[in-house]
């Protein structure tokens, strides 16, 4: 299991488009992965499009990320590059 | 009627159609497509599973199409909205819980989709951030999309699966999604939300099935697979939530089927106590229906609506042969006396799965009856042309609803003699079909005497004619109070009719809900209405009713009542004065 606090940096935070494109990446790996609000408890599929926009995860929220799966070092790479990189945003 | 038992809940609400009938609860929901129910049985869930798996791939398949259409219209950039509805099409935790309801609770796909995503909404509606807020309406537009698709695999009968005789529990059904409702399986309606002269209603007392609405919060009450005992006429509905129903079952049975045919039948003539002879005839627009109408003792179909034809297939375009063979059965089976048929009385957005047009107006101030038939001259000549054609078989009339002036009939008129002149001899009856017209917009009144010297008769629709003078929408909860059939406006202009035509001398028939009710239709025998129009299941009642009052007396009572100013007084004054005890 590999646990990761990433940080919301593109400006409009887990919008649509930045959701899809993390569930999409997510569906990608045989690995359970969840997320969750550092403050909060409740736990969100990130291979689940309703609940990752249900996070309402806007600019600068951390999320605790965890992993778990066969696949997890290379699931916990590429959502940390798609997360850093804003999401291919830019901005 | 029967005995109480102590396990009962009785709940009253509104009797809208008469009559008694027992029977398990079949809840079923409603949604703009359509009509779905909310339980499966276990022998269904792998079929429903299937249905549901298929459901999903269709509306998957349907969002690809408009996203490459989107694509096309707006470019690439917007397109990831409808990837976004397509990935909650594909979401693993949303289609796995309902497919576990499906499974485990036995929720139909429909109602399954429905509950998992008002949860999920309800979900959403809490978050603080406008923006995730707003994610609601994509996840609406993808929950519709499935449901629709849903019912899309089940379009033949959307609940098709009746196949016993069940009482319909939900909240309300549209025009267009009565045609979907086996009515032979149908032993009584409970629907939440219908007024007294709504479609739903007027359709379930010609067809003589007991309807009871306005229960309040009664989708919590009553579940599917219930014993019920609904009663009609008191407005009241049991509820033996284990079943044991059995001693009351043996008590109903003989009024249980208060089908139209296990009526004593009456035909011996109307007069009252002073000898006046009142007609009354039957409205209906089921043909296999009518011999149990004549039996009940109906002098003949004084409305025959015809909307039933168009709405059963969705489309104006009905072919002359198709109607030809309904209106001969419908002239053959008369046995002689009168029948009247009304031509298509739709507006377009009825038709169209009651969705109108240009809100709610478009159905009632919009382009309907022959309003729609005047524009649409081919689809009007193909009705005329197959009601012509049947009069040989029998004594058919031909009368045109939402006339609002002379013109209008005239042009109307033309079409038919047209018509009628384009038709071989032996085509048609050896006298002109009679054509009347459907006193039901205030205009039409007030150039009375203008229409009567082109029509050959009148019918007098109340129930419009009375929204259309107070400018009251009587399917409208806010204003329907305003539907008074006892405003002194509409009491003037019913008296109008009465008096206009006496002098011009054309018959009238009077075929409103106004009609059937028993102390209105004393008001309008004493105003000199001599030809009543009712449900079929109104008539052995009504007939009783004025066989015991005189004619002069209810000729003195109308004139005091139309003396009083105030509505409440004589609201007051109509329940004391033509009261079932006061004749």
């Amino acid at each position: 299991m590999i646990k990761k606090v990433m940080r919301i940096e593109n400006e409009l935070g887990l919008h649509a488009r930045a959701a899809a494109k993390l569930v999409k990446l997510s569906s990608e790996f045989e690995s359970d992965i969840r997320l969750s609000k550092s403050n909060s408890s409740q736990r969100i599929d990130g291979k689940s499009i309703l609940g990752v926009l249900l996070l309402a995860a806007s600019h600068g929220t951390e999320l605790d990320i965890v992993f778990e799966g066969t696949d997890e070092a290379e699931a916990a790479a590429a959502v940390e590059k798609l997360i850093a990189g804003r999401f291919g945003e830019g901005k | 009627m029967g005995r109480k038992r102590p396990d009962w809940k009785e709940f009253k609400g509104q009797g809208l159609s008469a009559g008694m009938a027992t029977g398990h609860a079949f809840r079923m929901e409603t949604i703009s497509s359509g009509i779905f129910r909310i339980r499966i049985d276990e022998s269904e869930v792998e079929s429903e599973i299937e249905r549901f798996r298929k459901a999903v791939s269709d509306s998957h398949k349907s969002c690809l199409k408009d996203k490459a259409r989107l694509e096309k219209a707006v470019g690439r950039e917007l397109s990831y909205i409808i990837d976004a509805h397509l990935m909650m099409l594909e979401d693993p935790n949303f289609l796995g819980e309902i497919e576990k309801r499906i499974i485990d609770k036995l929720t139909s796909p429909e109602q399954a989709v429905r509950e998992v995503a008002d949860e999920l909404l309800q979900a959403y509606a809490e978050l603080e951030d406008d923006y995730f807020k707003d994610r609601v309406s994509d996840f609406e537009d993808v929950v519709e999309r499935l449901i629709s698709g849903l019912l899309q695999l089940n379009i033949e009968h959307p609940v098709k699966d009746i196949d016993k005789d069940i009482i319909l529990v939900g909240q309300s059904l549209k025009l267009s999604q009565l045609a979907s409702v086996p009515f032979d399986h149908i032993r009584a309606l409970v629907l939440e939300k219908v007024g007294n002269t709504s479609h739903v209603a007027i359709i379930a007392r010609s067809y003589g099935v007991p309807l009871v609405a306005g229960i309040e919060n009664m989708r919590n009450l009553i579940h599917s697979g219930d014993y019920l005992y609904v009663d009609g006429d008191a407005g009241i509905v049991r509820i033996s939530p284990n079943h044991e129903f059995t001693d009351i079952d043996a008590d109903v049975s003989s009024v249980s089927k208060v089908g139209l045919d296990s009526i004593a039948s009456d035909r011996e003539s109307c007069v009252t106590l002073d000898g006046r002879e009142i007609k009354i005839l039957g409205n209906t627009e089921i043909v296999s229906e009518v011999g149990a109408v004549l039996g009940l003792g109906a002098e003949g179909v004084g409305l025959f609506r015809t909307e039933y034809l168009y709405l059963k297939k969705g489309s104006l375009d009905i072919s002359e042969e198709e109607q030809f063979q309904v209106y001969r059965d419908f002239a053959e089976s008369l046995e002689g006396k009168v029948g009247i048929i009304r031509t298509l009385d739709l507006s377009f957005g009825e038709l169209k799965g009651g969705e109108f047009l240009a809100g709610d107006e478009g159905a009632v101030l919009g382009l309907r009856g022959i309003r729609l038939s005047l524009s649409r001259p081919e689809m009007f000549r193909t009705q005329v042309r197959a009601i012509l054609r049947a009069s040989k078989f029998g004594d058919l009339r031909v009368v045109l609803p939402m006339i609002s002036g002379l013109e209008e009939f005239l042009e109307a008129k033309k079409i038919i003699t047209d018509v009628a002149a384009s038709l071989a001899p032996g085509e048609t009856g050896s006298s002109p079909v009679k054509l009347g017209v459907l006193l039901e917009v205030p205009s039409a009144v007030m150039v009375l005497q203008s229409l009567a010297r082109e029509a050959d008769f009148f019918s007098l629709g109340t129930n419009d004619l009375i929204q259309y003078t107070l400018a009251a929408g009587r399917l409208n909860d806010e204003v329907s109070y305003l539907y008074n059939p006892l405003h002194p406006a509409v009491l003037s202009l019913l008296r109008k009719v009465a008096d206009t035509l006496r002098e011009s001398g054309k018959e009238v028939v009077v075929c409103g809900e106004m009609a059937s009710d028993e102390t209105y239709s004393k008001i309008l025998v004493g105003m000199g209405f001599q030809c009543l129009s009712v449900a079929p299941l109104a008539i052995p009642r009504l007939k009783e009713s004025l066989r015991l009052t005189r004619f002069e007396d209810l000729q003195v009572k109308v004139k005091e009542m139309m003396s009083i100013e105030n509505p409440p007084e004589i609201r007051e004054y109509a329940s004391r004065a033509f009261s079932a005890k006061e004749n």
